[in-house]
């Protein structure tokens, strides 16, 4: 099957079986609650994200797997699964309660983590879902909608400076930490205090990790304060 | 950043075309338009899907699919508009963007090499 023709046939289909009623009989027209090329791109990706929305009397999750939940039940062409959304991770494999525990901690961390792959504009891997609060962005927005780190948020003239950081790490293997102005979905800028450091296969630098903090309430003249990594944690 | 007449990005333009032209039911249909008169509306499934070996369950999946998913992210952009009832499609205020590039591959099947065979691109052109 073409997973990214087919996923809103499958959507479609679950939502009908859901109601016990055939496809042809939807009541309302899926892209009225969702665009359904978001979609397309979700299940074309090779990630591990997911999407939720909502129709009249159901919510829906659609995997980049293609994966169909509704109402946290799986759909699969012609039958439907009792695995439930809260057992699973967004891969379709059942979330470990120390998954769970991690995916909390993520989010209740005071800082933005991230795993980026180390080409031009840093590509987002992985992002903590309290990036909104930083970016204004949701973590599907880097992974399967388009937006660039490097390109859209990190403000024009700091960029020369982060990349120069995040080279000189690469080259150093040592961690970075670099400030700079970051633009914001809606067009207001912040300072940022980014921490991170390269992941290596062998020689080759393949991954960007690190947490980024919010200076709004700090300032940059304070921030200036914070010891660099390189100091602090001075071995990888 | 070069701007369209009414104030879009040609890039932006350019990037929303070929994702939507990335579904072959959404070339058919435009493919269908462009031999059609301007002003006129073409019947549904089956001017996205033409082939005559389709069986009618076929044309029902197909015709969820259009209602769902093609006609919504065509229309979104104003390539086509389309009601329901009864079910067809006309061109849209931004028809010619999806046309010109339709229309240029049309017009250049016999330079593609066989990897990218025709019938792949939409159903087959009689007039090309």
């Amino acid at each position: 099957m073409n997973r990214r023709n087919d996923i809103i046939y499958e959507v479609v289909a679950a939502l009908a079986a859901a109601d016990g009623s055939d496809p042809g009989s939807l009541g309302y027209t899926l892209a009225d609650y969702v665009d359904p090329t978001v979609i397309e791109r979700l299940v074309a990706s090779n990630t591990a994200s997911e999407l939720s929305f909502q129709v009249p009397g159901h919510e829906v999750t659609v995997t980049a797997d293609a994966e169909v939940f509704i109402d946290g039940v799986e759909y699969r062409t012609g039958r439907q699964s009792p695995v439930s959304t809260s057992e699973r991770t967004v891969g379709g494999d059942r979330e470990t309660p120390d998954q769970l525990q991690l995916q909390r901690f993520f989010t209740n961390l005071p800082c933005t983590v991230y795993q980026s792959r180390n080409e031009e504009g840093w590509p987002i891997e992985f992002i903590s879902g309290n990036c909104h609060e930083l970016t204004g962005y949701e973590p599907n927005a880097f992974i399967i909608g388009g937006i660039n780190f490097g390109f859209d948020l990190i403000h024009p003239d700091d960029c020369e400076r982060v990349n120069a950081a995040v080279d000189q790490s690469i080259e150093n293997e040592t961690p970075f930490s670099v400030m700079y102005r970051l633009q914001t979905a809606n067009s207001t800028e912040k300072w940022v205090l980014e921490i991170g450091m390269p992941l290596f296969d062998g020689t080759e630098p393949l991954s960007i990790v690190g947490a980024i903090v919010d200076l709004s309430d700090v300032g940059p003249e304070q921030a200036q304060s914070v010891p660099s990594p390189g100091r602090v944690n001075p071995s990888r | 950043m070069m701007e369209t007449p009414d104030g879009g990005g040609v890039q932006d333009r350019w990037d929303q075309l070929l994702q939507l032209l990335a579904a072959r039911p959404r070339r058919q249909l435009i493919s269908s338009l462009l031999d059609t008169p301007a002003d006129q509306r073409l019947p549904l499934p089956s001017a996205a899907v033409s082939s005559p070996q389709l069986g009618e369950g076929d044309h029902d999946r197909i015709a969820i699919e259009l209602r769902h998913q093609h006609l919504p992210a065509l229309a979104s952009v104003e390539y086509i508009r389309w009601e329901r009832d009864p079910f067809c499609v006309r061109r849209g205020p931004r028809f010619d963007e999806p046309a010109a590039v339709i229309r240029v591959l049309q017009e250049s099947a016999d330079q593609f090499p066989d990897t990218l065979a025709r019938d792949g691109f939409v159903e087959a052109h009689e007039s090309s």
